[in-house]
This record gives structure tokens, sequence and C-alpha cells, in this order.
């Protein structure tokens, strides 16, 4: 068992690694009522193509998300109506690259936790189960199609890369998901959902050695299993520089993508000075925001992101503007002056503080501490690895990354425009 | 938690914090919701957020925020009920994790009472310049709703629901009415609102004895504070009103609002919060299990009710052609339920989910603060706790009495 200490919280969490290989992190937070728990696996929408066992599988777009779907029902029935009978507020959720099971509650925690273990490790799918789960995931793609920020998002993305599975929604589509077979998902969760290859996060009204004793309740075995997850190879170049669709929309909406080149895997200092240099460039102390603000042509959707993984990098400008020639303009220069200049000192400090007041905030709720973790974990970082590298990032090591990103031949421009003829 | 009123119409609670990262100071206006006052209720909080005396443009106020760790100021508005509530709130880091030091807690306070009552003026109103662009965005919001196709779906059928009563006004007011509002006349109504409103004001910190001070100093004056709280009412029933939207979307959606043929009473309240849940609002409730997993009828089907409007709201994704089976399969469910059988262990199981979401309230530096400004709203003081036991009163009998109480008077549809 490991202590994870942070001092300027002046808090700790346990780390331990139980026979079976289930890891398990533990933070108690004492004074609250809730414990939030996460059972996670980091596979998620972007693993499409694995080896198990010496023999190679290729999946659709979609898969890591229907399993989590069907995950919930076993053959002795449905898991939110086991939860039903806790009280505990459960769901799950699907990134790019994770898979995460979880609950909310303030009673009977060692009776939510017995079904979290238990439902999660114990696949059961029929093709009949399957079959109905493509209608129902079929309306939630639909639904998220009717979304025009969710179709921007993924309209950038597929300009911005050529080969990697970031690119595909986590969803999948309608054609995609049809390909889904009960075998299919019985290999990947035999790849995926051994207790070798998860998480369990706790945080809040809880201690080691009730989560402890909820994993000997599961009696995990250990299984020897070797998994490699397989990445198509990504080229430094972009697949498209712009497309534009219509929607039933009010106003047009704007997402500008830079394709960045940053180390494999993405270290925790690229991620947080790229979060610096955008918070400079476009956050609200930006010069470009308040100027874009002031003349109309930006309102409070603007924003810019770093958006990242193990093996992707790329920095995304949007929002909603009347004016989209017009904002793209305003960012290419507001772009070119800071490159030319560099961030300031003053601009620099006021982003850092900032961020470091965000970061202290992320330990305040029992929901948000135990995913941090998981989210931390699986790329090789402590819950406290961001704040304790935030304070040693200097402004040359700010203005240096700056320096590399934002190529000119690297950006995709993706537009949602008005129905012609409506909606304008 | 200790309320106590500081002035006319106006107290102070303070609420304990001994975990919570954070420190927040809410400031909440409540007065009824005027209709010819909607849309000027709707610009003040842009105008106000941006800047105030000692930070006089929205760059520099923003940077002051980020050098104060994060700090974040916002102004909500909000439609209660028949009630307005501007809302402005500040929450920041405790002292004691300020890298140089500071004293946070007192920076935010005097940040918060400076943007109420120290906003930038010209000419003795608010700047122009600034009211144009809140004006524009405040267009921009209005026609935007067409972008969230759910929650527009749901506007519509309130818009059909509430009409003209109080209950209707709307929260961004009205397109027709942006262009002529002066500067003055939105000035005068800020002014008038500082003057009149019931005010509620919150505290959630560790040693918040100096902040306490200051806020009742600033509030200690001669306020008239002669605005009332309105009461809830309900809409009358009449025979549910079809209405159908086309619009090209990939998913249809549909909206049903129910009201009660009567006021509830305090019991009754608690009845409808275990039937509410039961019937649509959890993810074991009979809409989800039946209308969605069962049926495959729709992504989503949810039920919720506002105890302020006493409506009730059932909204759906659909398929388009699924859309008249899925309005008659949630009216079967609510038959069901009030003719049918309703286990104990679905209503054990329905009031476990209520009370864990009862107790979280202590978990989020809000919960508690949102809380008792509902409750002094309703002009009632419970706890949690009390309502916890209320909750394990409830009967089969009081689920299938209150739900007898619904009626249906709006359908809306948005297909093809």
């Amino acid at each position: 068992m490991s202590e994870i200490r942070n001092n300027i919280l002046n808090e700790s969490y346990q780390l331990v690694k139980t026979d079976c290989g289930l890891q398990i992190a533990c933070y108690n937070m004492p004074g609250y009522n809730a414990v939030h728990a996460v059972f996670a696996t980091n596979f998620g929408s972007v693993d499409r193509s694995f080896i198990m066992n010496g023999e190679k599988y290729d999946i659709p777009a979609g898969v890591a998300h229907f399993l989590e779907h069907k995950m919930f029902e076993n053959e002795d029935g449905d898991a939110f109506d086991k939860y039903a009978k806790t009280g505990a507020n459960a769901n799950a959720f699907t990134s790019f690259d994770k898979t995460c099971y979880i609950f909310t509650a303030t009673d009977k925690i060692d009776e939510s936790l017995d079904i979290l273990l238990n439902f999660v490790t114990t696949p059961y799918f029929t093709p009949q189960t399957v079959e109905k789960e493509q209608g129902i995931i079929g309306q939630e793609i639909k639904m998220y199609d009717d979304s025009a920020n969710w179709r921007m998002l993924f309209g950038v993305l597929e300009g911005l890369f050529v080969n990697h599975t970031v690119r595909d929604d986590i969803a999948g589509t309608v054609d995609s998901i049809a390909q889904i077979t009960d075998k299919m998902l019985y290999d990947c969760a035999k790849a995926f959902y051994s207790p070798s290859q998860m998480l369990l996060s706790v945080a809040g009204n809880i201690t080691l050695d009730k989560v402890l004793a909820a994993c000997d309740r599961a009696g995990f075995k250990y299984e020897t299993l070797e998994v490699e997850r397989l990445r198509t190879e990504e080229p430094d170049e972009i697949n498209y520089t712009e497309k534009s669709i219509n929607m039933p929309v009010s106003v047009p909406l704007i997402a500008v993508g830079f394709k960045e080149k940053m180390s494999n895997p993405v270290t925790i200092k690229e991620e947080l000075c790229g979060e610096i240099i955008m918070d400079v460039l476009t956050g609200a102390t930006s010069k470009l925001f308040n100027k874009l603000y002031d003349r109309n042509i930006v309102n409070g959707t603007f924003e810019g992101e770093v958006f990242s993984g193990a093996d992707y990098y790329a920095t995304i400008i949007s929002g909603e503007t009347a004016y989209p020639d017009m904002l793209l303009e305003e960012i290419e220069l507001a772009i070119n002056e800071l490159k030319a200049e560099g961030i300031n000192e003053e601009d620099f400090f006021t982003s850092k503080n900032s961020m470091y007041g965000s970061m202290i905030v992320d330990f305040e709720n029992v929901e948000e501490v135990a995913t941090n973790i998981a989210n931390a974990h699986f790329k090789g970082r402590t819950a406290y690895t961001a704040l304790e590298t935030l304070s040693a990032i200097t402004l040359e090591d700010v203005n240096s990354q700056m320096q590399t990103m934002f190529r000119p031949d690297k950006r995709t421009v993706f537009t949602v425009m008005p129905m012609e003829g409506k909606d304008d | 938690m200790k309320r106590e009123l500081i002035a006319p119409n106006t107290h102070i609670t303070v609420l304990k914090n001994e975990k919570f990262k954070r420190n927040r100071i809410s400031i909440n206006f409540i007065m009824p919701n005027a209709r010819e006052k909607a849309t000027m209720y709707a610009l003040l909080p842009g105008i106000l957020e941006r800047a105030y005396e000692d930070y006089p443009d929205m760059q520099t106020f923003s940077r002051k925020l980020n050098r104060m760790y994060a700090a974040q100021l916002s102004v909500g508005n909000a439609v209660i009920g028949a009630n307005r509530c501007l809302r402005f709130t500040v929450q920041g880091i405790k002292n004691e994790y300020c890298i140089n030091g500071e004293d946070l807690l007192a920076e935010l306070c005097h940040v918060l009472l400076g943007v109420i009552f120290r906003p930038c003026l010209e000419d003795g109103a608010f700047v122009s310049d600034w009211l144009e662009v809140e004006k524009f965005k405040l267009r921009e919001d209005i026609q935007g709703e067409i972008n969230d196709k759910r929650g527009y779906c749901v506007k519509n059928a309130r818009r059909k629901f509430f009409g003209d009563g109080l209950n209707g006004v709307e929260r961004m007011g009205y397109l027709n009415e942006i262009d002529a509002i002066t500067p003055q006349q939105l000035f005068e109504c800020y002014k008038e609102m500082l003057e009149q409103a019931v005010v509620e004001i919150f505290i959630t910190a560790n040693n918040p004895d100096s902040a306490i001070e200051k806020l009742t100093q600033a509030f200690n004056t001669d306020r008239t504070a002669t605005a009332e709280i309105l009461p809830v009412t309900a809409m009358h029933v009449k025979t549910a009103e079809f209405f159908s939207e086309s619009m090209d979307t990939t998913q249809g959606k549909v909206c049903l609002l129910y009201t009660t043929e009567r006021l509830l009473t305090e019991d009754e309240r608690y009845h409808m919060l275990v039937a509410s849940a039961l019937y649509g609002g959890t993810a074991s409730s009979r809409l989800f299990k039946n209308v969605r997993e069962k049926q495959s009828l729709c992504y989503y089907c949810a039920a919720g009710f506002n105890g302020f409007t006493s409506s009730m709201s059932v909204d759906s994704g659909v398929e388009h052609h699924n859309t008249q089976r899925t309005i008659d399969a949630v009216q079967a469910e609510l038959k069901n339920m009030i003719e049918g059988e309703i286990t104990d262990e679905e209503i054990r199981q329905t009031k476990l989910i209520i009370i864990n979401s009862l107790k979280a309230n202590y978990d989020g530096l809000h919960g508690l603060e949102a809380w008792y400004l509902n409750e002094a709203i309703r002009g009632t003081s419970f706890t949690p706790e009390m309502v916890m036991d209320r909750v394990e009163a409830v009967t089969a009998d009081d689920i299938r009495n209150v739900l007898k109480l619904l009626n249906l008077n709006v359908v809306y549809t948005l297909t093809k």
C-alpha cells in the first residue's frame, strides 16, 4: 500500500494493489455524508484494435460505449434494479480513453459496492439483448446528431486526424453499432474488464478497510492475460482544412482546431503549459475575448481548450458567432501577435494563480475527487501530480512550447451554419 | 445553520463550513416577477457582472478575479414560481490555501458588495455601450433557444401551459422589448430592486465573523424592502390541448404538462415528492423502466414536479414515428399508478433514493444554501432531516391520492 500525500492540501489517500491485480484508491473525506465510487477500465472509444493472448481483434466504432450499456444487464437482472434497493444514485460513462461505472450513496455502502463490483465483472449478453440495445443506442446517437456542439467537435476532430480513432463519435454510428455481436462484447469484456485491468476509486465517508472487505467478498481471482492495444500510425498531416454543414441553429458555430506535435505519451507539463497558453490567448482576461465580446463577434460560448490524450494533442477555439470569417481572422491575428511578442510575466502569473485556485477546488467534492484519481491513474499520475507540476512551470517553459504550436498548415476550420432559408 | 433578521425583509443565514475548500457568499434579491420588467431583469446580470467602480472594465475585473485564485463572481437570474430572483454570488478558496497569506474572504466580500452597490455608471445611468452589447447577447440567447431541442420543446410547452399568467413570465424577457430599453430605465429598475426587494443573504465560510459584520452593515440602511414574495398558484384544469411543431431533427421531442387541480397541502407536497420520483424521477422509475427500457420507445423519459407552480412535466426524446405511442405510454403509466398496484418495495426504494439526495445537500458548497433559499421563498423552515421524516411516512394510498390531482393540460411535440 502506498500513502499519497500533498502538503498544500494537507491531505492524503491510499493506493493498494490487491492480490487479484485490482488497484484500489481510497480518499477519506471527513465531514462528508456521501461516498462516490468509480470502477474504471482504460477501455475507451479510441481502443479499436488489440491483441489478446496472441490473437488480434478489430472492433467497430462505439463498442466501448455499447459495452458500458450492456454491462448493466446480468443474467439475474438489471443493475439499476439492484441499486434501487440501496438508494444509490448510479450511472456510467464512456470517454475517449476509459469507461467508468459510478455510484454516489450515503447509506448501504457495502451493498452498493457489492453490486458495483459484481455486475461490472459479470458479462451477460445474448443476440436478443444486443439487438434491443442497438435500438436504444441508435436513439442516443440520433439525439447527439441534433446537437450542433457535438457535431462541431467531431467535425473538427475528423479534420485534424487522418487515422486516429479519436475522430470517431464515442457512441459510434447507427451503421457501426449494427456490426456489434454478443461474441465481440464477450471478447472485449475479457480483455479489459478483468480486475487486473481496473481501478476502483472511492472518495468520501469511507475507509480503505471497508473497500478491501468489499473486494474480498467479490472473490476476484488473478487472471493471466496479455493484452496489447494497437494504434494505426497517425501522420503529422491533417485530414482536411475546412468543412461546413447546415443545421437548424440560430447563429453559426465555428471551431478552429490545430493539430499539435507533442511527446508520446503527452506529458502533464505539456498539458498544463497548453492550458496556460489557451487561457492567455482566449480566456476571460485575454485581449482577444474582450475585443470580440464588445464588438458582438462572440458571446459567452467562446472558449479555447486543450484536447489531449496519451497519443493525441490538439488545441481548439470555438464559439457561436454571426461573423465566422471575421472571427477566424481575429483568432489568426491574436495567435500571430502572441507568438511574436511572447506571453508576458503578468499574464503568466495571473493565469497560473487562477489554475492553482481551480485545482484546489478539484478536491472539494466526492464525485470530482474519485473521478480525478481515475483520470490521473490511467495516465500514470496521482491526483496531486497536476498541482505539484504547476508550481514548477516557468514562463520560459510556456513561451518555448507556444513556439511549436498553432502551425498554420495544421489547422482545420469547421462551421455549422443555419439551414438555408430558415432559422436565420 | 443560523438565520437572522438584520433589517426589514432582510435575512442573513450562516452555514458552517469546515470541510469545503472554498468560502461562498450569495445575496439574493427576490421580488414579484413583473411582466413589464422581465427583459430588464434579463439584461442586468451581463451589465453588472462585467465590472464595477474599482475595476472599471471587463478585462481588468477578470484579471482581478483570476489573481484571487480563480474566484468566481456571478449574477444569476432565476424565476421561482411567480417570483424573480437576482442572485449575486462570489466564491473563492479559503484563506489557508492562499499562497501569499491573503485574507481572501474579506476580498470576496468587498468585491461582491462593490458589484452590487457601486456599479459603473455614466451620466447617472448604466454605461450605454455596455448595454448595447448586452442587448445583442440577449437577442442571440433568445433566438438561440432553438439550438437546444429538448429545452426548446419544454419552453414552448410551458408557454402554452402558463399563457399570460405570472408563472409564465419569461426568464429571458421578450425579444420585441429589447431595443427600447434605455440605460436610464434599466438603472431605475435596478435601483428599485435594491430598494424594495426581499433580501436573503447566505454565507458559507469558516471564520465568517468579519464578513457577517460587513454584510450586515451594508444592508443595515433605510431600505424600505416593501416587496412581497408571491405564493404558489396552480394553473386551472382544462381539456388537454395538443400542439405540434414541425422541425427537421433526427430525434423528435415530446413534453406533457400537468397541473394539480388545487394547491397541495403541506403533507401532499411530500407525497408528491415520492410520487413524482416513483413515476419518472429516477433510473428505476415507472417511466424509465417501462417506457424506455421495456417498450424501447425513447432514449429518455423523465418526470419532475415543480412545487412553486404546482405542475408536473414529462419530457422525452423519441423516434418521430413513436411520438403518439410515447404520449399514450406516459399517460398509461400514470393511470396504472393511480389504479393499479404500487408495491412496498417500489416505495421503499424510491424513498431511499430521495433520502440519499436529501443527505447529499450537505456535501455541496451551495447545497444547503439552495435548500434554505427555497424554504425562505416558500415561507417554511424545514431542514433536510425534517423532510426525511415526512418522506418516510408516505404510503401507497398517499401516492395514489396525490397523483389523482394531476390533470394533463398541454402536450407539445417537435416532429418532422
